[in-house]
């Protein structure tokens, strides 16, 4: 399954996170990003 | 709905136990390392979700000098700034010490010196031994008693008082 991170939910928090400084691969490993499913954790 | 700021994997396999255990819905963000900063940087980005109300930033004790923790987590609030739901806990010293405290009545858990060399060799005695890991750490979470872990342990009881709380 292919998403554009552009256009999935997890966008608002990995652009914030973006902007403090860190990286898209700290982001993913952090779990701000690259979960399968839409209701992780919720 | 909750945020909670872990040290790493086995932390974040401890934390979703217990918020399973207690039908807490939570997100849980992975800090790397031990640097305020990368801490600030998750406090800054999950706070833009309108959907958390609360931030709870778990940082180990571990071997060090708790003023030197407390400290480190001032410089942390001072950076956040105006944002006012981030609950700062010291775990004392280490997820492990929780544990200790619920799953063999450790009244002393948050002074153990040494909680990960202690709960192995408490494993040992039954034939098993501790892997640090988000399987091995979620089912020691199902493990534990909650109530012996709130009774022996000061951190755990503002943990889970913080997360039963709105």
């Amino acid at each position: 399954m292919v998403r554009r991170l552009s256009e999935s939910r997890e966008i608002e928090e990995v652009r914030r996170f973006l902007e403090e400084g860190d990286i898209l691969g700290e982001a993913w490993y952090s779990d701000i990003m690259g979960h399968l499913n839409d209701s992780y954790n919720s | 709905m909750i945020a909670i700021i872990v040290e790493g994997v086995s932390g974040r396999g401890f934390v979703e136990g217990i918020v399973d255990r207690l039908k807490i819905t939570c997100r849980v963000r992975l800090m790397r390392g031990n640097r305020p900063n990368k801490a600030v940087r998750l406090i800054k980005s999950v706070s833009v979700l309108r959907e958390i109300n609360k931030i709870i930033c778990l940082k180990g004790l571990h071997a060090q000098d708790e003023n030197k923790i407390r400290d480190k987590i001032r410089r942390i609030m001072e950076e956040i700034g105006e944002i006012n739901k981030v609950y700062p806990i010291v775990v004392k010293k280490s997820i492990e010490s929780w544990v200790l405290a619920g799953l063999y009545n450790k009244r002393d858990a948050e002074k153990i010196a040494d909680p990960i060399r202690e709960l192995n060799t408490l494993l040992m005695r039954e034939g098993r031994y501790y892997i640090k890991s988000y399987d091995f750490s979620r089912r020691l979470a199902e493990m534990i008693d909650l109530n012996k872990a709130m009774r022996n342990s000061h951190s755990f009881r503002k943990f889970i008082n913080l997360l039963k709380t709105r």
